[in-house]
């Protein structure tokens, strides 16, 4: 929802805009150049213009005992949530619908959930992520990670089949919709590890026995049995037809 | 010299004049009486393939530690069972085909009893003298579904204990002897250590056993009572035709039992049935609603799905509500099966033995029934997968399960309507054609004959 293609010549436009607004400022040209594959550099401008006064340039949060001060927001993952935030304006945070375009929000808000926020994704075991992953996620997600359906609300957990590791990694922590958010207090980021490790094993599990069915579970198999049991049916009447086509 | 052998035996014996007289026995030709014998090899499956895995899985739940060439599991703490499974599907030389076959057999052995049931039901075999058989029949499918179910609880998988849970809440719920009935049965509150150890037990000795007993009785009354067969010119209630067992018979049924043998294998070697190392070792803490148990016992579990959360009261007593979907409805369903020859004698005042089946088209109104019975278990099996459903059509379950829930009625009514229309259509023309079969043969001077067919 919140990734859209962008246009082409992108890249350029980004890069002209980003020299356009920071030649005069000489030490965020260095931040810029520093993230320069990054997909909203002008995120990290307008973030550190507008936000890190407040918030920190990290998004670590400033220790000023005034009520104004800025939390820290490493730990918002959801985009979603962010651009509440600079939209809504929670608290004494300031609203910002009329001082930013909003694709100037959108972008800030995911220079926060993508740059500030980001999990080191390395260690971790698999194993771990698996017994995790089942007590954890495989309630709504399934074993197999091929989404499952909830009752209580009407909205799928979806297949996680063709997430990247950093989005499963962001949806862990972010928690969307329905999904409970697990922070650092429940899974550490260790065990977060594991559990993309785990997520990112599962998306291609080994299939030693053939075709999965889509991982569909029983009813799949049912299917396949009675299609099975078809054929044999098939296979009397031609034997009673004596062997002939 | 193998005639040598054979009068060596025969002296002993006196084997050879039974023989003959067996070879010599006539079994009618169609293909619809062919289904039980699908039934029959793929149990026959299940017993080689079972007796394999037997040597390998270890029914217990003693607890271990995993290591082995799944990766996913490396280390992680597990029930011996579950391990030895794991063993067999990556360690053992074609110790997964074989699993997977003897899974894939189990399928086929239900469905192909099912058609079976279900060829007898619309033909009106169980009528008189066939009642036994019918239940003996009846008592098979009863058996086969306890052990499928055994089966696939003993592995010691996450699905397998979501499906033991669920069992055992089942029992549960039956008022005043739900609880003992599942402490006698599961020893406990599941999940406990002797529950496994119990339900193999059950699965490779006890209802295996009970199965062979009952298909020697069920196939020895078929000997006795002769085989039925269609109407047809030549046939009456007292005579017999077909070919014999020896050579047409045999020879068909030996090709079936091949045929079954690679359909099995087939599956087993290129679709995954119950992949227990994606669900990975049973854990009380991961709980997985919305388990899947085999086809044939999805219709129950569709059933509960589809039931309506409603509180029912005997006296001050709080019935659980899946006592009806779960246990009140197939109870009633089998024990309605059981008694469906007095209800045929009740509804056609017929009491005569009958060896001349009848097609389904002569009895609208059993046929309709029969028809909209299957749909209604059609959709009651679609419904225990309807967050499958749902998830890979992108509604929400909440609107696949109210469709469900509306189809439920509306598809089995419909079914029985159309079906009856097609019954009294073809039973109008049947008698029109009869007619004119009729006319022409006298006007010939002649009557029609199967070729090739003995009469006995
Ligand atoms: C005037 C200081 C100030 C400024 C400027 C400011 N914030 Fe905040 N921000 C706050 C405070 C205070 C809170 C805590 C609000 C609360 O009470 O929940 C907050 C909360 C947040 C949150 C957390 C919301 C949540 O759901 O927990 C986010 C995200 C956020 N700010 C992002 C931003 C961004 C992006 C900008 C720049 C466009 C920005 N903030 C500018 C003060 C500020
Ligand atoms: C209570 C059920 C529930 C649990 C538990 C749960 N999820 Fe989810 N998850 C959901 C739902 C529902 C969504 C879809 C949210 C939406 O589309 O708004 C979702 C979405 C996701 C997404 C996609 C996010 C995106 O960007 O669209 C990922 C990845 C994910 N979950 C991973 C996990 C992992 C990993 C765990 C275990 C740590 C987990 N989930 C646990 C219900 C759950």
């Amino acid at each position: 929802m919140f990734i859209s293609k962008r246009p082409a010549g992108w890249k350029t436009f980004r890069l002209a805009l980003c020299a356009l607004v920071l030649v005069p400022l000489v030490s965020p040209l260095a931040f810029c150049r520093q993230t320069g594959g990054s997909p909203s550099p002008n995120g990290a401008a307008i973030f550190n213009r507008r936000c890190a006064k407040c918030h920190g340039e990290q998004g670590q949060g400033i220790s000023a005992i005034v009520s104004i001060a800025g939390p820290n927001i490493q730990a918002v993952h959801n985009p979603g949530r962010a651009m509440m935030a600079v939209e809504t304006g929670p608290g004494h945070m300031p609203s910002f619908v009329n001082v930013l375009s909003v694709p100037e929000i959108r972008a800030v808000s995911y220079y926060v959930t993508q740059h500030l926020a980001v999990i080191p994704l390395q260690g971790g075991n698999l194993a771990e992520g698996g017994t995790l992953f089942r007590t954890h996620c495989a309630a709504c997600h399934r074993t197999a990670a091929r989404g499952g359906a909830l009752a209580f609300t009407g909205i799928n957990a979806p297949s996680l089949a063709n997430y990247s590791a950093p989005l499963v990694a962001g949806a862990i922590r972010w928690g969307p919709g329905p999904m409970p958010a697990f922070p650092p207090s429940v899974l550490s980021d260790e065990q977060l590890n594991s559990i993309v490790k785990y997520v990112t094993f599962v998306q291609h599990p080994p299939d030693p026995g053939g075709n999965s069915l889509g991982y569909c579970g029983p009813v799949a198999e049912g299917f396949a049995g009675w299609i099975g049991v078809l054929v044999l049916v098939i296979f009397t009447i031609w034997i009673e037809k004596g062997g002939r086509g | 010299m193998i005639r040598r052998i054979g009068r060596w035996f025969d002296s002993r014996l006196h084997l050879a004049q039974p023989a003959r007289e067996a070879l010599n026995h006539v079994f009618p030709d169609h293909w619809s009486f062919m289904l039980g014998e699908i039934a029959l090899y793929s149990f026959v499956v299940l017993i080689i393939t079972g007796s394999f895995l037997a040597m390998f899985f270890n029914g217990s739940t003693a607890h271990l530690i995993y290591h082995g060439p799944y990766r996913a599991l490396d280390g992680v703490e597990m029930s011996a069972a579950y391990q030895s499974v794991l063993h067999l599907c990556f360690g053992v030389p074609a110790g997964l085909l074989i699993r997977q076959m003897h899974h894939w057999a189990a399928l086929i052995f239900i469905g192909a009893i099912v058609v079976h049931v279900a060829r007898i039901f619309f033909t009106g075999a169980f009528r008189r003298p066939r009642e036994i058989n019918w239940w003996i029949g009846l008592t098979l499918l009863v058996l086969a579904l306890s052990n499928g179910y055994f089966g696939y609880s003993i592995l010691g998988d996450l699905l397998s204990g979501a499906g033991m849970r669920i069992g055992y809440s089942m029992m549960l719920s039956i008022p005043i002897i739900g609880p003992w009935l599942a402490f006698l049965f599961f020893g406990g509150r599941v999940p406990v250590d002797v529950t496994i150890p119990r339900m193999y037990g059950l699965h490779i000795f006890v209802v295996p056993a009970a199965i062979s007993v009952l298909l020697a009785l069920h196939l020895g009354i078929i000997w006795r009572q002769k085989h039925t067969n269609y109407p047809g010119p030549g046939r009456t209630d007292h005579t017999i035709t077909g070919s014999r067992i020896w050579p047409t018979y045999t020879a068909k049924s030996i090709g079936l039992f091949f045929l079954v043998f690679a359909v099995i294998a087939a599956l087993g070697a290129l679709v995954q049935i119950d992949p227990v190392w994606i669900y990975g070792p049973y854990d009380p803490i991961a709980i997985l609603p919305g388990a899947q148990p085999d086809w044939y016992l999805a219709w129950v579990e569709g059933a509960m799905r589809l039931f309506p959360g409603v509180n029912i009261y005997l006296g001050p007593y709080l019935i659980p509500e899946v006592f009806f979907p779960g246990i009140l409805f197939p109870v009633l369903f089998f024990i309605v099966l059981y008694l469906y020859p007095f209800f045929d004698k009740f509804i056609t005042h017929d009491n005569q033995p009958h060896h001349v089946l009848r097609h389904p088209y002569e009895q609208p109104f059993q046929t309709a029934l029969g028809c909209a019975v299957f749909m209604f278990l059609f959709v009651l099996f679609v419904a225990a997968g309807d967050d499958v459903i749902a998830v890979a059509t992108g509604t929400s379950v909440v609107t696949i399960r109210l469709i469900l829930r509306i189809l439920v009625f509306v598809a089995p009514a419909v079914t029985g309507i159309i079906v009856y229309g097609l019954c009294i259509l073809s039973r109008h023309r049947h008698a029109r054609g009869l007619e004119r079969a009729l006319e022409s043969a006298s006007a010939e001077g002649r009557l029609i004959s199967g070729e090739n067919e003995v009469t006995q």
